[in-house]
């Protein structure tokens, strides 16, 4: 009040109602004429809403200046009013050096210029914009950085300036980037790896349809989910006809017990399995084949399918077979050579005792013997001459009928003539030992017959039954007919053949263990069991050890 | 005077060896088969044993073995006759000690001179 002037000032009050208001308070100090203060003319005016605002305004004011995100204030024309510290702290411009510049600075030209007509036709109409702009810093490095521009109304709703809010995310966009390289490899990598697949499968796909041999796949429930056409072939059967069924579509009954047990086992576990069986063909043919199995998955413990493959072995079984066959013939021709060996040297060393003994006794006592003597050892080697000759016929007629050379030559013949004349002259040969008897059943007697083969089998068994029977033993001889077959039984009461020779009889210079000392080949049975087999029949031997023997053949006369 | 048995299945075989030995000075006892030489051999102990491999039922084997191991008998030099030609067989027979083996055939002369050689006695027929 000393003072002459005016003053101005600002303080808080307590309100009645408690609470603070803001005082403006501006005044004059009055003076006289002297210009002595003479009293104060002012004004008080409560400012709290004001100083609200202002508070507002300063808190808002810093929050921009402290904000992580970058802010650009421009004027109506795009020239930059305002920016704050974070927006220097990323461009690297001073705030000196961008006011009144326009944001274009920025620009880095890496962007299309519809980005920016998009955003001020988008501005100008009063609407805001978001984008991202690619940008460049003061040093030239480049920037993303997202933004949101909104333009600022004036009460009329005139547009006053624009407010820029952005956020460098040039990490983000690098991470992204980074990313969708990232992803793009991958791509890549997976259609590479597509590629090769492919080329893979169509590898596999060729070499399975080109393969001759059958390949199946299954799944493991035994389904068929793949053939080739080899299998195809072998099956008679169409792919799409064969996807989807089992075992049994293709194989016969009695073929898939070990096709289902071998299934089984690879089902369970992992692993290969192979084994030779019999496999019949879309043809009917049943055909040795050699089959490979494995069961496949991802895991070792459980398989998810089995693969096969067969090959057809029929040709090397039967070469094995044939290989057999030819082994076995010739240890039968060895044995054979060995009975025959053995034979030889006692039937033909017997005879040749008696010859060599008989000219010896001749050669010492020819001036001492009476003719009648000399003519008896004469006769012995006469006689051991030609039983030599028939032990050589045997063997003859066994060497033609092992090379197929006695034919059967049927002719009309009296049947009955034929049996009664061979037992008479066996019965001569005997002299009284042995009683023969002929039991003739048939009311024919002329067949068309071969009587040479029919002589030829019962001279050989007659004269067996003679040879093994005991002085008085009875020999029969009967003959039946059943239909169109005429059946012989030749029985005796000698000494039997063992079971256990009865198996090998019929071969070639076998003989009977019990008959090593009685003289013989081992060769009338097999050319009696020769002869009947060429006319059409068959013969069997019924025998009791020392009790007798019946063999029973048939024949077929024409 | 010295006695020979002579034992053969083959009756033909039989009547031919008596002929062959008929001119010796020794008396001959034939036998058809192995066992009734057996039998008789309790009773009797000839000098030289002839016998046939190769015969029913009782075969020669069994013959010798029977003989060669009776201390009584042991000194009957046995001529074992055959048709066998098996070495084997005729090692077996000399193992159960058969004195000589005569293949079948034989001349007249090798049995005689056999018979002279083990016996010793004079043959009076001409041998050549």
């Amino acid at each position: 009040m000393n003072t002459p002037g005016s003053y101005s000032l600002n303080y808080k009050l307590k309100h009645k109602n408690g609470k603070f208001i803001y005082i403006e308070d501006n005044g004059i100090v009055l003076t006289d004429l002297r210009g002595k203060p003479v009293r104060i003319l002012g004004s008080m005016r409560d400012v709290t809403l004001k100083k609200l605002a202002e508070d507002e305004l300063r808190k808002l004011s810093h929050a921009v200046e402290q904000s992580q995100v970058s802010v650009v204030i421009t004027n109506k024309e795009g020239l930059i009013e305002y920016v704050n510290p974070k927006f220097c702290e990323v461009t690297g411009y001073t705030y000196e050096e961008t006011i009144g510049q326009n944001p274009r600075i920025l620009k880095s030209g890496e962007w299309k210029s519809e980005t920016y007509t998009g955003m001020w036709s988008d501005l100008s109409s009063g609407k805001s914009w978001t984008g991202i702009f690619h940008n460049k810093k003061k040093n030239g490095e480049l920037f993303w950085e997202s933004a949101h521009i909104s333009p600022i109304k004036d009460f009329s709703g005139e547009i006053t300036h624009y407010i820029a809010v952005k956020e460098d995310i040039t990490e983000k966009v690098k991470n992204e980037e980074q990313l969708i390289r990232y992803r793009e490899h991958l791509e890549e990598m997976v259609e590479e790896r597509t590629a090769q697949l492919n080329t893979q499968n169509e590898f596999l796909r060729s070499l399975i349809d080109t393969i001759p041999n059958p390949i199946f796949v299954k799944d493991i429930q035994g389904y068929y989910t793949d053939v080739n056409p080899a299998f195809e072939r072998y099956f008679g059967k169409k792919k799409e006809d064969l996807i989807g069924k089992k075992l049994d579509f293709v194989l016969e009954k009695e073929e898939m017990e070990i096709a289902l047990e071998t299934d089984a086992q690879l089902m369970k576990k992992r692993g290969i399995i192979n084994y030779e069986t019999y496999f019949t063909s879309g043809e009917g043919k049943k055909m040795a084949v050699l089959v490979y199995k494995a069961s496949f998955g991802a895991r070792d413990d459980k398989p998810e399918g089995i693969v096969g493959i067969f090959f057809d072995i029929s040709m090397r079984k039967e070469l094995e077979e044939k290989t057999i066959q030819a082994l076995n013939k010739e240890k039968e021709l060895n044995e054979m050579k060995t009975n025959f060996i053995a034979m030889a040297s006692h039937e033909f060393r017997t005879p040749l005792t008696t010859i060599l003994a008989s000219a010896d006794l001749v050669e010492m006592y020819y001036n001492k013997w009476s003719a009648e003597k000399i003519i008896n050892h004469v006769k012995k080697i006469q006689d051991s001459v030609s039983y030599m000759t028939s032990l050589l016929d045997d063997v003859l007629t066994l060497s033609r009928a092992d090379r197929g050379k006695i034919k059967f030559s049927p002719s009309i013949s009296n049947l009955r003539e034929l049996c009664s004349h061979l037992m008479n002259e066996i019965q001569y040969q005997t002299l009284p030992g042995h009683d023969l008897i002929l039991d003739y059943k048939l009311k024919d007697e002329i067949f068309n017959i071969d009587s040479k083969l029919i002589t030829q089998i019962l001279n050989n068994l007659l004269s067996n039954a003679v040879k093994f029977s005991p002085e008085g033993g009875k020999i029969l001889l009967e003959v039946t007919q059943k239909d169109d077959i005429i059946q012989f039984i030749v029985m005796d009461e000698g000494l039997g053949i063992d079971n256990n020779d009865l198996k090998n009889i019929f071969e070639p210079f076998y003989r009977g263990n019990n008959v090593t000392a009685i003289h013989g080949t081992g060769l009338g049975l097999n050319i009696v069991k020769n002869a009947v087999e060429l006319h059409g029949g068959e013969i069997s031997i019924d025998s009791k050890l020392y009790k007798g023997t019946k063999v029973t053949f048939t024949i077929k006369p024409l | 005077m010295k006695k020979i048995y002579i034992i053969e299945d083959n009756t033909e075989m039989l009547e031919l060896l008596s002929i062959m030995l008929k001119d010796i000075n020794c008396k001959l006892v034939t036998f058809n088969s192995a066992k009734t030489a057996l039998d008789k051999l309790n009773h009797e102990k000839p000098d030289l044993i002839l016998c046939d491999l190769l015969m029913p039922e009782y075969d020669g084997f069994r013959f010798l073995k029977e003989i060669k191991q009776d201390p009584n008998k042991k000194d009957i030099k046995v001529i074992i006759l055959s048709v066998v030609a098996d070495k084997k067989i005729i090692d077996d027979l000399m193992q159960l000690g058969a004195d000589y083996f005569l293949s079948k055939p034989f001349r007249v002369a090798e049995l005689l001179s056999l018979i002279k050689n083990s016996i010793g006695v004079n043959v009076n027929g001409k041998v050549s």
